[in-house]
């Protein structure tokens, strides 16, 4: 499970990152800028990280399909989680606003 | 235990072709089912729709007696499947792969004392022989504790010493194990199966022998 999640969520964040240094210099704060990036990797981060996983490693999907783990249980889980870290991570950033 | 596993009359279709008809097959501890059929007969599909990674358009499916539906073969871990493509993470060594499989240190010695396993455990998967890595994912799978264990063609580009290997690590799981397997190398299946089913035009025939192939017309 936390190997799939692992996975996912370097996709995600990969993805993200970019984002955000790609739309920071349009910001009017680098903190805004990080916000944003945080807001789009806790809405869409996890989702684009799965489709990512789908397209190079879809077939580590039995892998875990072997354990126990349904392809439901792994997605949800890990969309749990990460809309519950992007909430923290905004939580933190938005002290420094 | 004795546990059986039975299969009723199972149907597929993909949009309007039907692939399976009326499939039926039981299986219990100790038996090892051989599946054939031509290309597109729709083996992979069944073994799919038994492992609840594909929808069937009708079977009913129960073990030891009580139905189940398919979508829970996953979570309640009733199945092993061995699908025909490599499904372990390239990037990892071996002896990274084999803790994600078992966490107890004596179910991780068994994979790491099995024939050939010591030789490649610092190698990453991304590297090892089709023969390897079969093997592998043969051991990773067949030792988990599924009462039951589908097949998707483990001979297949299999050099002949894996072969002769993973024969006989399937003779040791009878015990425990009932085992569904399906290969073109019908020589080598025919070697381990206890009885043989033929998918054809949709609907499983019992084989008996080479010649039932034949008259089958799964060979010539």
């Amino acid at each position: 499970m936390w190997n799939f999640y692992r996975d996912v969520t370097l996709y995600a964040a990969a993805v993200c990152i970019l984002f955000g240094l790609a739309t920071v210099p349009a910001r009017d704060s680098i903190i805004n800028g990080v916000l944003v990036t945080i807001v789009v990797f806790g809405v869409f981060g996890t989702g684009l990280g799965i489709l990512a996983f789908g397209y190079f490693q879809k077939q580590q999907y039995y892998m875990y399909h072997n354990l126990g783990f349904t392809k439901r249980h792994l997605i949800t889980r890990t969309y749990l989680i990460n809309g519950f870290l992007a909430i923290v991570l905004l939580i933190i950033t938005s002290f420094f606003v | 235990m004795i546990n059986e596993l039975q299969l009723i009359s199972a149907q597929k279709s993909f949009g309007s072709k039907e692939v399976l008809k009326d499939v039926s097959f039981t299986l219990q501890t100790g038996d090892i089912l051989g599946l054939f059929g031509a290309n597109g007969s729709g083996k992979s599909t069944l073994l799919k729709i038994l492992f609840g990674t594909l929808k069937a358009t009708k079977a009913t499916l129960t073990i030891n007696g009580s139905p189940i539906s398919l979508e829970k073969i996953i979570p309640s871990q009733y199945i092993g499947y061995l699908p025909q493509e490599s499904f372990l993470p390239k990037h990892l060594k071996v002896r990274d792969i084999i803790p994600l499989f078992y966490s107890d240190g004596d179910d991780q010695d068994a994979i790491f004392r099995a024939p050939f396993i010591e030789k490649i455990a610092s190698k990453k998967a991304g590297v090892l022989s089709m023969g390897e890595i079969r093997y592998l994912e043969l051991l990773l799978v067949a030792n988990l504790n599924h009462p039951f264990l589908m097949l998707d063609e483990p001979f297949s580009m299999i050099e002949p010493l894996y072969k002769e290997k993973i024969k006989e690590f399937l003779f040791s799981l009878k015990a425990k194990k009932g085992i569904i397997l399906t290969d073109h190398y019908y020589t080598d299946v025919l070697d381990v199966t206890t009885s043989n089913i033929v998918l054809s035009n949709g609907f499983s025939s019992v084989v008996y022998s080479v010649e039932d192939l034949r008259l089958q017309g799964y060979i010539t």
